[in-house]
Protein backbone atom coordinates (compact mmCIF):
# COMPACT_ATOMS: atom_id res chain seq x y z
CA UNK A 1 0.00 0.00 0.00
CA UNK A 2 1.77 3.34 -1.14
CA UNK A 3 -0.18 5.63 1.64
CA UNK A 4 2.21 7.91 2.98
CA UNK A 5 0.23 10.17 5.68
CA UNK A 6 1.36 13.59 6.38
CA UNK A 7 1.93 13.84 10.03
CA UNK A 8 -0.78 16.03 10.99
CA UNK A 9 -2.69 13.30 10.21
CA UNK A 10 -1.07 10.60 11.93
CA UNK A 11 -1.46 12.92 15.10
CA UNK A 12 -4.66 13.41 14.67
CA UNK A 13 -5.38 9.41 14.41
CA UNK A 14 -3.20 9.50 17.47
CA UNK A 15 -5.85 12.05 18.79
CA UNK A 16 -8.58 9.77 18.23
CA UNK A 17 -7.16 6.78 19.86
CA UNK A 18 -5.89 8.43 23.16
CA UNK A 19 -9.77 10.44 22.95
CA UNK A 20 -11.10 7.36 23.51
CA UNK A 21 -8.49 5.51 25.75
CA UNK A 22 -9.76 8.97 27.91
CA UNK A 23 -13.36 7.28 27.98
CA UNK A 24 -12.86 3.88 28.60
CA UNK A 25 -9.97 4.90 31.52
CA UNK A 26 -11.61 7.97 32.87
CA UNK A 27 -14.63 8.86 31.81
CA UNK A 28 -16.70 5.18 32.39
CA UNK A 29 -15.82 5.31 35.72
CA UNK A 30 -17.06 8.73 36.27
CA UNK A 31 -20.71 9.05 37.26
CA UNK A 32 -21.13 12.89 36.66
CA UNK A 33 -20.09 12.31 32.67
CA UNK A 34 -22.46 9.45 32.09
CA UNK A 35 -25.37 11.27 31.00
CA UNK A 36 -26.16 11.67 27.48
CA UNK A 37 -25.73 15.41 27.34
CA UNK A 38 -21.93 15.15 28.93
CA UNK A 39 -20.86 12.36 26.38
CA UNK A 40 -22.31 14.45 23.82
CA UNK A 41 -19.90 17.24 24.78
CA UNK A 42 -17.17 14.87 25.10
CA UNK A 43 -17.15 14.31 21.73
CA UNK A 44 -18.63 17.53 20.19
CA UNK A 45 -16.02 20.38 21.71
CA UNK A 46 -12.61 18.22 21.01
CA UNK A 47 -14.04 16.88 17.50
CA UNK A 48 -14.63 20.80 16.57
CA UNK A 49 -11.14 21.95 17.69
CA UNK A 50 -10.05 18.98 16.32
CA UNK A 51 -11.39 19.19 12.70
CA UNK A 52 -11.06 23.22 12.79
CA UNK A 53 -7.38 23.03 13.44
CA UNK A 54 -6.99 20.46 10.62
CA UNK A 55 -8.80 22.67 8.26
CA UNK A 56 -6.90 25.76 9.25
CA UNK A 57 -3.63 23.50 8.31
CA UNK A 58 -5.03 23.05 5.46
CA UNK A 59 -5.86 26.25 4.73
CA UNK A 60 -2.31 27.42 5.43
CA UNK A 61 -0.70 24.76 3.38
CA UNK A 62 -3.25 25.38 0.57
CA UNK A 63 -2.19 22.01 -1.04
CA UNK A 64 -4.76 19.25 -2.41
CA UNK A 65 -2.64 17.18 -0.85
CA UNK A 66 -3.65 18.67 2.81
CA UNK A 67 -6.92 19.10 1.49
CA UNK A 68 -7.72 15.71 1.24
CA UNK A 69 -5.84 15.19 4.87
CA UNK A 70 -7.95 17.83 6.34
CA UNK A 71 -11.49 16.04 4.99
CA UNK A 72 -10.00 12.79 5.55
CA UNK A 73 -10.08 13.86 9.38
CA UNK A 74 -13.39 15.31 9.11
CA UNK A 75 -15.07 11.93 8.01
CA UNK A 76 -12.38 9.96 10.47
CA UNK A 77 -14.06 12.21 13.16
CA UNK A 78 -17.53 12.22 12.27
CA UNK A 79 -17.24 8.27 11.75
CA UNK A 80 -15.49 7.78 14.83
CA UNK A 81 -17.87 10.06 16.97
CA UNK A 82 -21.01 9.12 15.54
CA UNK A 83 -20.24 5.04 16.00
CA UNK A 84 -19.63 5.65 19.62
CA UNK A 85 -22.40 8.06 20.42
CA UNK A 86 -24.97 5.40 18.94
CA UNK A 87 -23.04 2.18 20.92
CA UNK A 88 -23.23 4.21 24.11
CA UNK A 89 -26.71 5.14 23.46
CA UNK A 90 -27.76 1.16 22.37
CA UNK A 91 -25.36 0.07 25.22
CA UNK A 92 -27.90 2.05 27.21
CA UNK A 93 -30.96 -0.22 26.22
CA UNK A 94 -34.29 0.92 27.03
CA UNK A 95 -37.24 -1.01 27.56
CA UNK A 96 -36.77 -3.32 25.00
CA UNK A 97 -33.19 -4.35 26.75
CA UNK A 98 -34.56 -4.35 29.93
CA UNK A 99 -37.71 -6.41 28.74
CA UNK A 100 -35.49 -9.28 27.74
CA UNK A 101 -33.43 -8.89 31.08
CA UNK A 102 -36.75 -9.22 33.37
CA UNK A 103 -38.03 -12.05 31.37
CA UNK A 104 -34.92 -13.87 31.58
CA UNK A 105 -34.35 -13.08 35.44
CA UNK A 106 -38.11 -13.96 36.25
CA UNK A 107 -37.70 -17.22 33.71
CA UNK A 108 -34.75 -18.60 35.79
CA UNK A 109 -36.57 -17.95 39.20
CA UNK A 110 -39.25 -19.99 38.03
CA UNK A 111 -41.69 -16.80 38.13
CA UNK A 112 -43.76 -14.19 35.36
CA UNK A 113 -41.85 -11.03 34.90
CA UNK A 114 -42.72 -8.24 36.83
CA UNK A 115 -43.52 -5.37 34.11
CA UNK A 116 -44.63 -2.94 36.77
CA UNK A 117 -41.20 -1.63 37.51
CA UNK A 118 -40.52 -1.16 34.15
CA UNK A 119 -43.90 0.76 33.60
CA UNK A 120 -42.93 3.20 36.57
CA UNK A 121 -39.76 4.21 35.11
CA UNK A 122 -41.16 4.14 31.49
CA UNK A 123 -44.10 6.82 33.20
CA UNK A 124 -41.17 8.94 35.39
CA UNK A 125 -39.48 9.20 31.74
CA UNK A 126 -42.70 10.08 29.91
CA UNK A 127 -42.85 12.99 32.27
CA UNK A 128 -39.26 14.36 32.33
CA UNK A 129 -39.55 14.00 28.24
CA UNK A 130 -42.30 16.67 28.23
CA UNK A 131 -40.87 18.98 31.11
CA UNK A 132 -37.60 19.22 29.31
CA UNK A 133 -39.43 19.92 26.09
CA UNK A 134 -41.21 23.04 27.81
CA UNK A 135 -38.11 23.92 29.37
CA UNK A 136 -36.64 23.46 26.11
CA UNK A 137 -39.46 26.14 25.09
CA UNK A 138 -40.78 23.89 22.69
CA UNK A 139 -43.89 22.75 24.42
CA UNK A 140 -46.07 24.85 26.66
CA UNK A 141 -49.41 23.66 28.97
CA UNK A 142 -51.95 26.45 28.27
CA UNK A 143 -55.46 25.68 29.74
CA UNK A 144 -54.59 22.02 30.47
CA UNK A 145 -53.82 21.24 27.14
CA UNK A 146 -50.08 20.91 25.79
CA UNK A 147 -49.52 22.86 22.75
CA UNK A 148 -46.34 23.80 20.55
CA UNK A 149 -45.00 27.20 20.63
CA UNK A 150 -43.75 29.09 17.79
CA UNK A 151 -40.11 27.44 18.60
CA UNK A 152 -41.68 24.04 18.75
CA UNK A 153 -43.60 24.32 15.70
CA UNK A 154 -40.25 25.33 13.84
CA UNK A 155 -39.02 21.64 15.31
CA UNK A 156 -41.97 19.82 14.77
CA UNK A 157 -41.79 20.82 10.85
CA UNK A 158 -38.09 19.99 10.58
CA UNK A 159 -38.43 17.12 12.11
CA UNK A 160 -41.28 16.38 9.94
CA UNK A 161 -39.18 17.28 6.88
CA UNK A 162 -36.68 14.30 8.13
CA UNK A 163 -38.98 11.66 9.33
CA UNK A 164 -40.34 11.50 6.01
CA UNK A 165 -36.99 11.09 4.46
CA UNK A 166 -35.55 9.07 6.59
CA UNK A 167 -38.39 6.60 6.43
CA UNK A 168 -41.17 7.72 3.47
CA UNK A 169 -42.97 4.67 3.84
CA UNK A 170 -43.26 5.16 7.49
CA UNK A 171 -41.94 1.51 8.06
CA UNK A 172 -40.03 2.17 10.97
CA UNK B 1 -35.37 5.18 25.63
CA UNK B 2 -34.15 3.19 22.15
CA UNK B 3 -35.29 0.68 20.05
CA UNK B 4 -33.24 -1.98 19.14
CA UNK B 5 -36.29 -3.12 17.26
CA UNK B 6 -35.01 -0.19 14.33
CA UNK B 7 -32.37 -2.76 13.53
CA UNK B 8 -34.78 -4.17 10.89
CA UNK B 9 -34.68 -0.82 8.92
CA UNK B 10 -30.89 -0.59 9.68
CA UNK B 11 -30.50 -3.94 7.92
CA UNK B 12 -32.65 -3.00 5.16
CA UNK B 13 -30.79 0.49 4.76
CA UNK B 14 -27.29 -1.47 4.76
CA UNK B 15 -28.53 -4.18 2.04
CA UNK B 16 -28.19 -1.00 -0.19
CA UNK B 17 -25.58 0.88 1.52
CA UNK B 18 -22.76 -1.66 2.13
CA UNK B 19 -23.01 -3.00 -1.44
CA UNK B 20 -22.76 0.82 -2.93
CA UNK B 21 -19.74 1.52 -0.39
CA UNK B 22 -18.18 -1.46 -1.90
CA UNK B 23 -18.50 0.08 -5.26
CA UNK B 24 -17.54 3.35 -3.80
CA UNK B 25 -14.48 2.04 -2.88
CA UNK B 26 -13.23 0.07 -6.04
CA UNK B 27 -14.12 3.25 -8.05
CA UNK B 28 -11.94 5.29 -6.12
CA UNK B 29 -9.40 2.94 -4.96
CA UNK B 30 -9.11 2.67 -9.26
CA UNK B 31 -9.08 6.23 -9.84
CA UNK B 32 -6.59 7.42 -7.34
CA UNK B 33 -4.56 4.35 -5.63
CA UNK B 34 -4.38 3.72 -1.76
CA UNK B 35 -3.75 7.49 -1.30
CA UNK B 36 -5.33 10.04 1.19
CA UNK B 37 -7.59 11.25 -1.18
CA UNK B 38 -9.29 7.75 -1.92
CA UNK B 39 -9.41 7.34 1.71
CA UNK B 40 -10.45 10.81 2.35
CA UNK B 41 -13.60 10.09 -0.47
CA UNK B 42 -14.25 6.86 1.31
CA UNK B 43 -14.40 8.33 4.88
CA UNK B 44 -17.08 10.99 3.44
CA UNK B 45 -19.49 8.28 2.47
CA UNK B 46 -18.87 6.49 5.69
CA UNK B 47 -19.61 9.34 7.62
CA UNK B 48 -22.31 9.88 5.31
CA UNK B 49 -24.02 6.94 6.09
CA UNK B 50 -23.50 6.85 9.60
CA UNK B 51 -25.23 10.60 9.80
CA UNK B 52 -27.96 9.28 7.70
CA UNK B 53 -28.41 5.79 10.74
CA UNK B 54 -28.00 8.11 13.32
CA UNK B 55 -31.10 10.60 12.25
CA UNK B 56 -33.00 7.63 11.44
CA UNK B 57 -32.92 6.01 14.81
CA UNK B 58 -32.88 9.31 16.74
CA UNK B 59 -36.78 10.50 14.71
CA UNK B 60 -37.97 6.90 14.93
CA UNK B 61 -37.13 6.08 18.44
CA UNK B 62 -37.14 9.25 20.83
CA UNK B 63 -40.06 9.79 22.56
CA UNK B 64 -39.20 13.51 22.58
CA UNK B 65 -39.61 13.50 18.55
CA UNK B 66 -42.74 11.71 18.67
CA UNK B 67 -44.77 14.01 21.43
CA UNK B 68 -43.70 17.00 19.06
CA UNK B 69 -44.83 15.40 16.00
CA UNK B 70 -47.91 14.28 17.39
CA UNK B 71 -48.27 17.65 19.10
CA UNK B 72 -48.19 19.49 15.32
CA UNK B 73 -51.24 18.21 14.28
CA UNK B 74 -52.67 19.94 17.37
CA UNK B 75 -52.99 20.72 21.07
CA UNK B 76 -54.01 17.73 23.06
CA UNK B 77 -55.18 17.60 26.44
CA UNK B 78 -52.57 16.71 28.78
CA UNK B 79 -54.46 13.93 30.21
CA UNK B 80 -54.75 12.28 26.55
CA UNK B 81 -50.86 12.87 25.66
CA UNK B 82 -50.22 10.82 28.88
CA UNK B 83 -52.95 8.21 28.39
CA UNK B 84 -51.32 8.28 24.82
CA UNK B 85 -47.59 7.76 26.14
CA UNK B 86 -49.03 5.27 28.31
CA UNK B 87 -46.16 3.23 29.55
CA UNK B 88 -48.25 -0.37 30.55
CA UNK B 89 -49.75 0.08 26.84
CA UNK B 90 -45.79 0.82 25.60
CA UNK B 91 -44.83 -2.36 27.21
CA UNK B 92 -47.22 -4.55 26.05
CA UNK B 93 -46.27 -3.16 22.21
CA UNK B 94 -42.49 -4.13 22.74
CA UNK B 95 -43.30 -7.15 24.39
CA UNK B 96 -45.34 -7.92 21.60
CA UNK B 97 -42.31 -6.59 18.85
CA UNK B 98 -39.92 -8.37 20.48
CA UNK B 99 -42.17 -11.94 20.01
CA UNK B 100 -42.68 -10.70 16.75
CA UNK B 101 -38.75 -10.43 16.24
CA UNK B 102 -37.98 -13.70 17.55
CA UNK B 103 -36.18 -12.24 20.87
CA UNK B 104 -38.83 -13.58 23.12
CA UNK B 105 -40.99 -16.92 22.84
CA UNK B 106 -44.30 -18.10 24.88
CA UNK B 107 -44.01 -21.39 26.16
CA UNK B 108 -46.77 -22.40 27.87
CA UNK B 109 -48.56 -18.92 28.12
CA UNK B 110 -45.36 -18.13 30.22
CA UNK B 111 -43.00 -15.74 28.30
CA UNK B 112 -39.18 -16.67 27.67
CA UNK B 113 -36.09 -15.35 26.47
CA UNK B 114 -35.09 -17.09 22.62
CA UNK B 115 -31.68 -17.70 21.61
CA UNK B 116 -31.82 -14.31 19.58
CA UNK B 117 -32.77 -12.55 22.43
CA UNK B 118 -30.30 -14.15 24.80
CA UNK B 119 -27.23 -12.89 21.84
CA UNK B 120 -29.15 -9.27 22.44
CA UNK B 121 -28.33 -9.32 25.61
CA UNK B 122 -25.14 -10.71 26.30
CA UNK B 123 -23.77 -8.29 23.13
CA UNK B 124 -25.37 -5.18 25.13
CA UNK B 125 -23.86 -6.53 28.27
CA UNK B 126 -20.81 -6.58 26.98
CA UNK B 127 -21.32 -3.15 25.04
CA UNK B 128 -22.72 -1.78 28.96
CA UNK B 129 -19.55 -3.12 30.52
CA UNK B 130 -17.62 -1.46 28.06
CA UNK B 131 -18.83 2.13 28.29
CA UNK B 132 -19.48 1.82 32.41
CA UNK B 133 -23.46 1.92 32.29
CA UNK B 134 -24.53 0.04 35.18
CA UNK B 135 -27.13 -2.74 35.45
CA UNK B 136 -30.18 -2.79 33.67
CA UNK B 137 -33.10 -0.59 35.19
CA UNK B 138 -33.65 -2.77 38.22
Amino acid sequence: MNLALPMELQLFLAYLAAHLAVYLLLVASTNGLRSERAIFLFHLLPALVSCGTMAAWAGLQQDAGALAAAVLAAGLQGVYSLSFLEAWSLAQGGYSLSILAEVEEAHRAGGDPDFSRLERIGSEKQHARIRALQRQGLVRLESGRYLLTRRGRNAAAALGMLRSWVDPAGRG
Amino acid sequence: MRMPMQLDSVRRFLAVGVPVGAGVVVFLLAQHGATTRAFAGIAVYAFLCELYLFLFTLVLSSISVATLLRLSRGPVPAADLMRELEPREMVRLRVERLVGAGCLVREGGRLAVARRGRRMLGAFGRLRRLFGHGPYSR
